[in-house]
């Protein structure tokens, strides 16, 4: 075959690139196999974009990357070439009973879909072919699949293996069934937008590299993605690195932008301030099902899982009190929180036209077929342009469809956010992806499958893993390091060894597998999600309430009160995994619930943010006046209600700086306010709108520095806009506690901020857990996650004390990288060290600018329920208004 | 070093107890071997705990330099049988302390397998008490036995002490109990064993504590004592325990 390198017009980046050559579709045909042909075209009449790219690299056997949203024949892209090769074999008689084909996705719901969406064609095509040619058979092997089934497969192996990223970690150290691997040319990995940014995909990118080592070169990979971006990255998270340290080759499909959009930010009422809350909340409700009715099947977005129960509740109600032709059960409700029967049902339910609105939190935005959607309804913001993209692209199914998204939002910072997000997402601007890095809780896990195998050299193991994207960089000592803790190598007596996995030799160079149970433990506790330690909540006369986490039960004390289920409840007491409270349902609660729950802003749009607020600010300053820059804002992608909230917020605290005089700050400097509050709370609020994770960290390593310079601890509130530092208001302080901070010293002050967290207990269980140090289930018994024995906070303790170790340092690693976002916080900080970006800050003051509101409420210790929270917005609204009148600005009602 | 009652003091990081009148030196709960236990319930930790036991032990004999060493109850964590190997430490241990001290053993619930060994070295065992002088020691499991003695000491609960800043962090300490108790002074003492949980004793709702004594007991007017970096803080429990309902 005459390489066509030369006839693709390619745009080269490195040995990543961009397919340009686009096939018609006699050409196409003529590259498959002439059944397939026949069968392709009586099924379609033409190629999808991502097919007219794809099919040629495919063919040609290149590693392939496909971006495509949902629609557009990106799983028959993949599959079309690999079937053609296959009919291709079978007729000349040379099918084997090998695997030739691995799928991967990350759903068991989806592995499933796509065995279905195989066997039609499979079938057909055979048909075409005649009987002289043997099947071409496909199987799913999955943890649900029963051991009969598998040795089945073992004896008669399917032409193509559908399978999960954890059965194929599995399948790896199976002594058996990993010959069968041996074979397998082409690997399909689906969904890889949700497996890139989280440990299951840096876990797939080993399996992978184990897999290319079995076969002893690296197979096809094909991924399958939906929206995302930098795409140069995902390309080489699939494919990996050769041993020189250069990525291998990859072909990048993007069609992403293929579809047409139609998006909207609409807020229900003019006024948000002023509002009650409840007239809020009821003209949004009637604005999402004048949505509904208009449309054939909405599928809505809240942002919490609490929230999309509420969400059906208070629209059926009110179809029912409307007396809508929209009956109450075509309304339905998808979170991991139901049942799977539940869910299922509604995915059917769905895919077959029955439904007119699907409330669902996230769940449903991985790949399943869910059928025609022609509206997707936001509630609140979805936090980036990519998840915005992602969201939406879930309508319009057909090609030609327009993908149509409406966000309706109730609060100002979020009309801010989704009005840019919108206009970004216009310009098909998104934000970037960040992949885990050198995780070693998932390398652990890995290195004991490889050991279960065979022995190995260092060496060879340490460039195995550096093949992997995600493992390019690491520094061989870290390597030797997590050999050292999996061989128990922190014993001072040698025979204390017993708990090691692996036995190691540094002398030597080489380690292999220890002990008869390392297979076994391996195989039944592979994989990466951890688990739920859940606490039982009771009353005192037995009534079960519902389900706390661990971590969050060993902080509390007799007399705490605490949500649960939207009530609040007084503990009293808990032994072991069994909590007792009593109701306590007219009181405040005094320990707040974790807001964990919401997404967090990313730190691109979040500055893009900062840069509108600034340009619309700049127009006020011109005196633009308010009519062209409401059609400004407008022409970003909002309607004209949204546009004009969003200019009022804008101008309210613009005037508000001006009256504060000639200090208020100037993009790119950074607002600090100093507000004291009526109970007598002082609140450094800091504006650094770059997104919750960068201002997680953010925050914490400045509580740290003033809490060691007053001696007290600190509380803090942080959200996407900003964070303030709570302290008693007569307390002295200097802020010099801020020069303390830089970009150089900000990790070390975060680890020592966050080592006595609930939040550092929780994640070093589950790095536990990953690292094999704490087993799900051994010795074939499961155990019952409750950890009676010892918590987790003793056991981090123990931990802490040797230097080095790999699980407490991966619990460090993962809060500061992935949890929170240090790395833009030290982007931040670099600009602030060099002096291109300033703190502005303001003299003490006791009305906080209007930006600050939202940030003041999350504040206060007592945690405020909604209704009271608008109340409070309203009080301090009122002391801004005053604030402004005496300083004599021209204030509109 | 502080002061508990006539003739008691609390040593070290509430660590020990040293009777004056007895020359005689405190210590309760170590569960050596602790960490195999984790292992059967598939947590492994590595085996650092033992080093730091030992030497912590031995510092605060060459501190005290008492007569005699008593430990009351707990030695070795048990778990069923366990090989010559998982004994190692806890062997090492008694030789080494035998060559400092006189060294004596009250039962603990899990000191089963290590009566055997004790005989072979010739290490008193007191079962169920130990009574000298008016002073009582058990190790708590069961209920203290009837007798003149005016002080009770026993161990077994593990006592720890919920404290919560002003920012809401909970912080556990271990600690000592003191109280009246049948007529007499009863001491609880603090466990040795850094791994194994205890009772918050200012937390847990009585029925819930390990000693059937405590479960019995008005801790309310007892004394919590937590001794660190050579400072002594007592905690009036009445004043750390949720209000009656």
């Amino acid at each position: 075959m005459k390489s066509s390198s030369e006839q693709l017009k390619c745009l080269v980046v490195g040995l990543i690139e961009f397919a340009r050559e686009e096939l018609k579709l006699e050409e196409a045909l003529e590259l498959m196999n002439k059944h397939v042909a026949r069968w392709f075209s009586s099924r379609f009449s033409d190629l999808t974009p991502p097919q007219r790219l794809a099919l040629k690299p495919i063919k040609e056997g290149r590693s392939t990357l496909i971006s495509s949203p949902t629609g557009t024949g990106k799983t028959l892209s993949a599959f079309l070439m690999v079937i053609s090769a296959l009919f291709d074999l079978a007729e000349q008689g040379e099918l084997e009973d090998e695997i030739y084909c691995l799928y991967v996705s990350p759903l068991r719901a989806l592995s499933n879909d796509i065995y279905r969406n195989l066997s039609e064609p499979l079938s057909e095509i055979r048909r075409l072919a005649g009987d002289g040619v043997p099947e071409v058979r496909h199987l799913v092997r999955t943890g649900d699949t029963p051991s009969s089934v598998r040795q089945r497969m073992l004896r008669k192996p399917p032409h193509i293996l559908i399978t999960t990223p954890e059965s194929l970690a599995i399948m790896l150290s199976t002594p058996k069934f990993r010959e069968r691997l041996r074979s397998i040319r082409w690997v399909i990995v689906d969904e890889i937008h949700s497996l890139c940014e989280n440990k299951r995909g840096v876990h797939l990118t080993l399996s992978l590299e184990r897999l290319a080592d079995l076969k002893g070169e690296n197979p096809v990979r094909i991924g399958l993605s939906a929206t995302i971006h930098p795409l140069e990255e995902v390309a080489k998270f699939l494919v990996g690195y050769d041993d020189s340290g250069e990525p291998r080759d990859c072909i990048i499909v993007d069609t992403s932008f293929v579809k047409k959009k139609d998006l909207l930010v609409t807020c229900p009422v003019e006024d948000l301030v002023h509002t009650p809350a409840q007239v809020v909340t009821d003209r949004m409700y009637r604005m999402l099902a004048a949505l509904i009715k208009k449309h054939r099947t909405t599928l809505v977005f809240t942002n919490t899982r609490s929230g999309t129960e509420r969400v059906v509740f208070h629209l059926k109600k009110l179809l029912a009190e409307e007396q809508s032709v929209i009956r109450e059960d075509e309304i339905g409700a998808h979170h991991s929180s139901l049942s799977r029967e539940v869910r299922l049902d509604v995915e059917e339910r769905l895919k077959n036209g029955e439904l007119k609105a699907v409330v669902s939190s996230t769940s449903l935005e991985l790949g399943i077929d869910i059928g025609y959607i022609d509206l997707v309804a936001q509630l609140g913001s979805p936090k980036s342009v990519t998840r915005c993209l992602q969201r939406v692209g879930r309508s319009g199914h057909r090609l030609h469809d327009t993908v149509k998204g409406r966000l309706i939002c109730a609060d100002r910072d979020d009309l801010v956010e989704c009005t840019v997000m919108v206009r970004e997402a216009y310009a098909n601007r998104l934000d970037r992806a960040r992949i885990p890095r050198n995780c070693l809780d998932v390398l652990a896990q890995h290195i004991v499958g490889m050991a279960v195998v065979r022995k190995w050299s260092v060496e060879e193991a340490y460039r195995l893993v550096r093949r992997s994207y995600c493992y390019r960089n690491l520094p061989r000592e870290k390597f030797e390091e997590v050999l050292r803790f999996l061989s128990g190598g922190y014993q001072t007596l040698e025979k204390f060894k017993v708990y090691g996995k692996i036995w190691y030799d540094p002398e030597e160079g080489v380690f292999g597998r220890r002990g008869k149970y390392a297979r076994v433990i391996y195989t039944l506790n592979v994989g990466t999600i951890p688990d739920q330690v859940a606490v039982k909540v009771y009353t005192e006369s037995k009534r079960y309430i519902g389900k706390l986490e661990e971590e969050f039960l060993e902080r509390l004390m007799p007399g705490d009160r605490f949500v649960l289920g939207g009530k609040v409840y007084e503990f009293i007491s808990a032994r072991g995994l069994k909590a007792k409270v009593k109701p306590a349902y007219d009181m405040k609660p005094t320990v707040p619930s974790w807001f964990s729950e919401m997404l967090p802003l990313s730190f691109d749009l979040a500055n893009q943010v900062r840069e509108f607020r600034a340009k619309v600010m700049e127009k006020i300053a011109r005196g633009e006046g308010e009519e062209p820059i409401v059609r400004w804002i407008a022409s970003c992608g909002a309607d004209e209600k949204a546009a004009r909230a969003v200019y009022r917020y804008i101008r309210l605290q613009y005037m508000f700086q001006k009256a504060m005089g000639a200090k208020a700050p100037e993009y790119p400097d950074i607002l600090v306010e100093n507000y004291v509050d009526e109970q007598g709370r002082r609140h450094l609020i800091f504006h650094t709108l770059f997104g919750r994770k960068a201002n997680d960290a953010l925050s914490r390593a400045y509580a740290y520095l003033l809490g060691r310079q007053i001696r007290r601890n600190i509380g803090v509130a942080v959200s996407d806009n900003g964070f303030s530092l709570i302290i008693p208001a007569e307390v002295e302080f200097s802020w010099s506690f801020i020069r303390e901070l830089t970009s150089e010293n900000i990790r070390s002050i975060l680890r020592r901020a966050v080592e006595k967290t609930e939040l550092m207990a929780r994640r070093f269980r589950h790095v536990a857990a990953r690292s094999l140090m704490i087993l799900r289930n051994y010795k074939g018994h499961e155990i019952s996650v409750s950890r009676q024995q010892i918590s987790a906070r003793k056991l981090l303790e123990v931990c802490r004390e040797i230097d080095g170790f790999p699980v407490v340092e991966e619990t460090f690693r993962e809060i500061l990288e992935d949890y929170m976002d240090v790395e833009s916080a030290e982007q931040v900080l670099r600009k602030i060290d060099s002096g291109e970006w300033r703190y502005i800050i303001m003299p003490e003051s006791s009305v906080p600018s209007p930006f600050a509101h939202n940030i003041v409420l999350i504040g206060l210790s007592d945690v405020i329920l909604m209704e009271d929270k608008r109340a409070m917005l309203e009080r301090l609204h009122a002391k801004v208004m005053e604030a402004l009148r005496k300083a004599g600005a021209e204030v509109a009602a | 070093m502080s002061r508990i009652a006539r003739g008691l003091k609390l040593i070290g990081d509430t660590e020990a107890l040293m009777i004056e009148e007895l020359d005689t030196l405190l210590i309760a709960d170590l569960h050596i071997g602790y960490e195999q236990a984790l292992e059967k319930s598939g947590v492994f930790l590595p085996r650092s705990q033992y080093p730091k036991l030992k030497r912590r032990i031995l510092e605060l004999l060459e501190d005290v330099k008492p007569r005699r060493l008593l430990i009351a109850g707990d030695v070795k964590h048990e778990f069923g049988e366990a090989t010559a190997q998982e004994w190692l430490e806890t062997l090492d241990l008694l030789d080494t302390l035998l060559e400092r001290a006189k060294l004596t053993v009250v039962r603990g619930n899990h000191d089963n397998y290590l009566i055997p060994i004790l005989k072979r070295k010739g290490i008193p065992l007191l079962d169920p008490v130990l009574a000298e002088e008016g002073y009582l020691i058990a190790h708590g499991h069961k209920p203290i036995p009837e007798s003149r003695a005016d002080v009770a000491i026993i161990a077994h609960e593990h006592p720890v002490l919920a404290l919560r800043d002003e920012v809401g962090v909970k912080q556990r300490y271990r600690c000592l109990l003191k109280g009246r108790y049948e007529g007499r002074l009863l001491i609880v003492l603090p466990a040795l064993s850094p791994l194994a949980s205890g009772t918050e004793v200012n937390t847990t709702p009585r029925e819930s504590f390990l000693s059937p004594d405590l479960a019995k007991a008005e801790l309310r007017e007892f004394e919590a004592i937590v001794q660190l970096s050579g400072k002594s803080y007592t905690f009036p429990l009445s004043a750390l325990m949720p209000r009656e309902p």
